[in-house]
């Protein structure tokens, strides 16, 4: 050892099992006679349900359970919402539609059978009665007066309206030199991980515990809710998340199949199944990104915004569940980025409509709030008649301004950045892109006849959020060290980031060390694996552990060798006396001693394990600048991303080689977004998009290659120095891929406004050069 | 996504497939490569009561030469033509047809046959096909028609086979010595279908006029579209870029393209405007090279 | 609808036109399994011989996470059905790695260089890339990404993947 571990680019501890095909993902967990579960659904956006017969389907041979709404008791308890606001209004949703449906997809009833062929074969059998009503599908239509409602309890369909202020608006308005505003529209796209949903239940004979697989983000999360809406206590309940083939934060919901198999094992006392279909999974995961921005920005004459207005629309879907406004509210208090702008109003209006339920995906609400604002920073740039690099720079926070406290906060955490080098970041990321040479290369590839263009997006990304996160680390009398988390990761390498950490507290190989995440069996308190906690939160409690074994380990040292703990250091897993390796003890021995019945000084507990929470309720920020060259074909609209850049500031980088690959596989996400992803519905409510031959995802040949650069801002909020980064990609992605196809295509005559930038909508935007306003 | 039930006929002969075929009439599919049925039996789109599965009827696996015609069984693998050595002159339109479709694993599996017979108006092979002046081999109970690309395609996912025949072998006729072809098409993504595609070969005579041509467009219609009257302009004529610029306009503005998530009718129309000359001239300069 | 199959009803050698008893030679073992004629080949691999290396990712041959080799050929197993292998012989990401339970220098590069997240596409790319390497030596960067189009990855931004291709390409001896 002597090498740090920490910083260090290694190859991940995780890699081995899957690339043997040996990994355990939810359909992967061999439960001998397991039954499957399938849902049947709502065909339609938004109907009353007169009434479903599930007697039929019992009949088919090869089934053996089917139940709708009512079979789950005259009153059952609705999926929670997590943080309510004084404004939220009650949309509930229960594990089956009881009175009626609410978008496409929507679960009304299930059928238990020994396949999933044969529980789709009665699913056909089961006889529904609807009354279809009139659907509102755009969110601006649905807070109209005189749209269908959705929920009696918000009659004008708002779910929540969130307002954040600061400073006089109105002021700072009334004295602009010039104000520069737009709309600007965000579509419906999400994660889309390449596992689906899955979850599987059995009762454990024994202890009759129902442990329950799901891919999913959170699992400690997913335990209580569940346990609380079976009415069974949480020691009843064991929620483990297996390998889970990405998430996106997608899987950090509750969703009802999440309680309809925990109550299907439960009614047959047998192991049960359901894997969502691909069909499926586009109809009922979490949609997100749906939202319209009016916003504004005042400029005083050295075009520095002295204030922001904005007024978002934001699309929630059908119901809200456990994370209900979060999205909503990371948008509304994110929208000012890193400038520093003084005087901020704006106001959120959450709208239910007939589609699936919204909630974060990747970046959560910075995505949105980075394209409206990086978006119109370019438009005002134009307008203006100022270089956008400038303009940026001019409103940056600067340095001496750290940390900055922009007075707003979502209902998750207050927005004070907590360190970081905006300007520097800015400058890096020109340099690395040659901004000052552009202008001409833009100029003479114009003289040829080609539209290219360059975007910029500077942006900033929550980073590990509370409240808290627990972990275990304990050294057994073999001397294995064992990690257990509360994070349930999807492939962010976590497993190699806490080895790392933990290799460098107690100087053990870190690929000797076992971790152990998502299993609600074996540490009593964990959150999970979202909001790009794992660095700060995951990585501090296993941190915290991990000195207090250290620590006691070299008590215990310092009593078997009759030393002072002060004179004893640790060494490639041996504790010794400074500079004197001949008399050491090697931590398995160390470990054995700890043991009930070893010798320890008077008083110390035996074992060789600590269990540390990490409570914080503040937040660090990350950062970056994403710069992208495209080219566009004026003929077919084809965009080609030719350069991308990225300078991102995460504080201290745990391993470059995993951060690197967060960012690229956020890229990836965010120019998805800016180019081919959208959930479309129709009129009535039907999806339009729902399989991969319609739902474009980025290929390999769609994707550039992606050159990063780092700069190191420690956060001073946690003893790494770390921030999480794990979104940026995605926020980045998106606005630096927009803005640079607009300002390929902007001098023509016509504006960007709107995502995604498909190849029909890019050329038809070149076609309408001329016919739009300025 | 799981298909319904089925019963399941794996015959080794075409006759014993007809036999089936007229014993079940409508109710029955016929399953070539898979590559667009067997999605369609997992969304449950297609709920056939029969399935017969033709993969072991080997007799209709081969691409030979014969009199100067590409014979091709229609159990052959695209990824067997792609790699065809025969697929030379004009005819290499075919290879480079199927290249566009969608990957090396769909091109193992997918079938000659099967591609024409699903007839997605969207589909490569059709359109390169048709624009060659291949010729389809129906074969029923009670004999063997052979049809042009013309009859054969009927509109959207529609042919002129009865329920109870198989398309059998496919014939795409010689072309002259100093012949070219390329296939173009604009797609969402690398192996999507196209939104449109465009398959064009032209011969040329000793003075540089085009004495013969083909042209076919996919994604505009509900069938691969055969542009014949920008072929008959041509022919007789210098295959100047201004003259197959003017036929190309006359074409583009009698197409009526659909329109969906994807692009609009006037996009489709500007594709095909642009793929069009581009596949001509390409053609051109390979017929002289 | 509804003739009533019993899909648990397995009898070996009982062929009909619902079931079948198919053979089937997978990373070298021979395998003799009686099964439903609307089982998808994927389903097989998982379910009856528990392979469950291949993944189910769309079931609709897009995104080829379900990718295997059947006779030396990558194909979706999501589009095959099982009866359809009868006869064949296959190859599934358990099968890469080599008798000595070295991981195969394909695996060996991937793990290199990060060419992996969450890993639930990587055996379908695996597979893809081990045949596309056996054709080809040397390969550009755009000739890997156009071999490795027709499998989607949505964690990596495909770039470290491209990667792990050129690494492999140099280090297996072919």
């Amino acid at each position: 050892m002597g090498v740090k571990m920490v910083g260090a680019r290694i190859k991940r501890v995780e890699d081995p099992r899957l690339l043997r095909g040996e990994g355990a993902f939810v359909d992967d967990i061999d439960l001998p006679g397991v039954l499957h579960m399938a849902v049947l659904r709502s065909p339609h956006a938004h109907a009353r349900v007169l009434s479903v017969d599930v007697g039929p389907a019992r009949e088919l041979r090869g089934v053996v359970d089917a139940f709708s709404a009512a079979d789950l008791g005259p009153d059952p308890a609705a999926i929670p919402v997590l943080f309510p606001v004084e404004t939220s209004r009650d949309t509930p949703q229960y594990a089956l539609a009881r009175d009626a449906v609410r978008y496409v997809g929507e679960g009304v009833a299930v059928v238990v059978a020994e396949s999933r062929h044969v529980a789709e074969d009665a699913l056909e059998l089961i006889e529904v009665e609807y009354e279809v009503l009139d659907a509102v599908v755009d969110s601006a239509a649905a807070i109209e007066p005189g749209a269908p409602v959705l929920h009696a309890a918000a009659p004008d369909n708002v779910g929540a309206r969130l307002v954040y202020s600061v400073g006089d608006v109105d002021s700072a308005f009334e004295k602009a030199d010039r104000v520069v505003k737009d709309r600007l529209d965000m579509q419906r796209y999400t994660g889309i991980p390449l596992e689906t949903r899955g979850v599987a239940a059995t009762r454990d004979a024994v202890t009759g515990e129902l442990t329950i697989w799901a891919s999913n983000q959170w699992p400690h999360i997913l335990r209580g809710i569940v346990a609380g809406i079976l009415g069974m206590p949480e020691r009843s309940v064991r929620v483990i998340t297996p390998d889970v083939g990405g998430g996106f934060g997608t899987k950090a919901e509750v969703y009802p199949e999440d309680v309809l198999v925990p109550l299907a094992a439960s009614r047959l006392d047998r192991p049960v199944k359901w894997i969502e279909d691909r069909n499926e999974h586009f109809l009922t995961l979490v949609h997100s990104r749906e939202q319209t921005h009016d916003l504004e920005f005042a400029f005083d004459a050295d075009r520095r915004i002295t204030g922001l207005r904005a007024t978002l629309i934001t699309d929630i879907g059908a119901y809200q569940r456990t994370l209900a406004v979060i999205n909503s509210s990371l948008a509304g208090t994110s929208i000012a980025g890193v400038y520093d702008i003084p005087n901020v109003h704006v106001e959120v209006i959450c709208a239910a409509t007939n589609k699936s339920p919204a909630s974060p995906y990747r970046g959560a609400g910075a995505p949105e709030s980075a394209f409206a604002r990086e978006r119109l920073m370019d438009i005002a740039a134009r307008e203006l008649d100022i270089d956008r690099a400038e303009l940026r720079r001019r409103n940056l926070i600067k340095p001496e301004q750290m940390p900055y406290d922009t007075g707003m906060a979502s209902v998750e955490a207050a927005v004070v950045l907590d360190s970081g080098d905006f300007p520097a970041a800015l400058d890096e990321a020109l340099k690395m892109v040659d901004y000052d040479g552009f202008a001409e290369k833009q100029r003479t590839a114009r003289a040829d006849g080609r539209l290219i263009g360059l975007g910029i997006c500077v942006y900033h990304q929550l980073a590990g959020t509370g409240p808290f996160e627990g972990a275990s680390v304990r050294v057994d009398p073999s001397g294995q060290v064992t990690v257990n988390s509360g994070a349930a990761p999807q492939g962010q390498g976590t497993a190699t980031m806490l080895a790392q950490i933990v290799a460098d507290e107690l100087q053990v190989d870190h690929e000797s060390i076992k971790v152990v995440f998502g299993d609600t069996g074996r540490i009593g308190f964990g959150v999970g694996t979202f909001a790009s906690r794992n660095a700060v939160m995951s990585g501090t409690s296993v941190l915290m552990a991990a000195t207090k074994v250290r620590e006691k380990a070299m008590e215990l040292a310092a009593h078997l060798l009759e030393a002072n703990v002060n004179d004893l250091e640790l060494e490639e897993g041996h504790a010794q006396v400074k500079g004197s390796p001949q008399s050491r003890l090697s931590l398995t021995e160390i470990a054995a001693a700890a043991a009930p019945g070893g010798s320890r000084p008077p008083g110390m507990e035996p074992d060789l394990e600590s269990v540390q929470y990490f409570e914080n309720h503040a937040a660090p920020y990350s950062f970056g600048v994403h710069i992208a060259e495209v080219e566009v074909d004026r003929n077919t609209g084809l965009v080609e991303i030719s350069r991308y850049v990225v300078v991102n500031d995460a504080g201290v980088i745990i391993n470059p080689m995993v951060a690197e690959g967060q960012i690229a596989g956020g890229v990836a996400q965010g120019l998805g977004g800016a180019l081919m992803e959208e959930l479309v519905y129709d009129a009535q409510g039907q999806p339009q998009s729902a399989s991969f031959m319609d739902y474009i995802l980025p290929g390999s040949l769609d994707v550039p290659e992606i050159e990063v650069g780092h700069l190191h801002s420690p956060s001073p909020l946690n003893p790494l120095g770390v921030k999480g980064m794990g979104e940026g990609g995605a926020i980045g992605g998106h606005s630096a891929v927009a803005n640079a196809v607009a300002d390929a295509i902007e001098h023509l005559g016509v504006r960007v406004t709107k995502t995604p930038l498909k190849p029909s909508v890019v050329w038809e935007l070149i076609q309408s050069a001329g016919q739009q306003g300025p | 996504m799981k298909p319904a039930p089925y019963d399941y006929y794996d015959p080794t002969t075409v006759q014993e497939a007809i036999g089936l075929l007229n014993e079940f009439g409508d109710e029955a599919k016929l399953l070539a490569g898979g590559q667009s049925l067997v999605p369609m039996l997992n969304f449950r789109l297609a709920r056939p009561s029969q399935l017969v599965d033709i993969n072991n009827v080997t007799e209709l696996d081969y691409v030979r030469r014969d009199d100067g015609v590409l014979v091709i069984g229609a159990l052959t693998r695209h990824r067997s033509l792609e790699q065809s050595e025969l697929a030379d002159g004009a005819w290499a339109l075919l290879p480079e047809a199927l290249h566009n479709v969608g990957h090396v694993h769909i091109r193992n599996r997918g079938t000659v046959g099967g591609s024409l017979a699903h007839a997605d108006p969207a589909a490569e092979l059709p359109a390169a096909v048709s624009a060659l002046g291949g010729r389809m081999v129906l074969r029923g109970k009670d004999g063997e028609r052979e049809v042009t690309a013309d009859t054969f395609f009927e509109g959207f996912f529609t042919t002129a086979l009865a329920p109870n025949e198989i398309l059998t072998e496919i014939r795409i006729p010689a072309w002259p010595a100093r012949s070219g072809s390329a296939f173009l098409e604009v797609s969402r993504r690398h192996g999507d279908f196209a939104q449109v595609a465009v398959a064009a070969a032209i011969a040329l005579g000793d003075d540089g006029r085009v004495i013969q041509g083909g042209l076919a467009v996919a994604g505009v219609g509900g069938e691969p579209v055969r542009a014949s009257a920008v072929i008959d302009g041509l022919v007789g004529e210098q295959p100047t870029s201004q003259l197959i610029g003017e036929l190309t306009e006359e074409f583009v503005a009698e197409l009526t393209p659909p329109s969906d998530l994807h692009g609009s009718a006037d996009y489709r129309r500007q594709l095909a405007r642009h793929l069009v000359p581009r596949a001509l001239d390409e053609s051109v300069r390979r017929a002289l090279a | 609808m509804s003739r009533k199959v019993d899909e648990t009803a397995v009898v070996a050698g009982a062929d009909s036109t619902t079931e079948r008893s198919i053979t089937v030679t997978v990373n070298g073992e021979r395998f003799e399994r009686t099964v439903s004629v609307r089982k998808s080949l994927v389903d097989f691999v998982r379910e009856d011989l528990r392979l469950t290396g291949s993944h189910v990712g769309c079931e609709h041959g897009v995104c080829g996470a379900c990718t295997v080799l059947v006779d030396d050929e990558p194909v979706r197993a999501c589009l095959m059905l099982a009866v359809q292998a009868n006869g064949k012989v296959l190859m599934t990401v358990e099968g890469i790695a080599g008798e000595d339970d070295e991981l195969h220098p394909v695996q060996q590069a991937f793990w290199e260089n990060h060419g992996l997240q969450c890993g639930f596409c990587t055996p379908g790319i695996l597979l893809t890339t081990y045949d596309f390497l056996q054709e080809k030596k040397n390969p550009t960067s755009g000739e890997i990404r156009e071999a490795l189009s027709g499998n989607v990855c949505r964690c990596t931004g495909y770039q470290n993947i491209v990667r792990s291709v050129q690494a492999a390409d140099q280090e297996w001896e072919r």
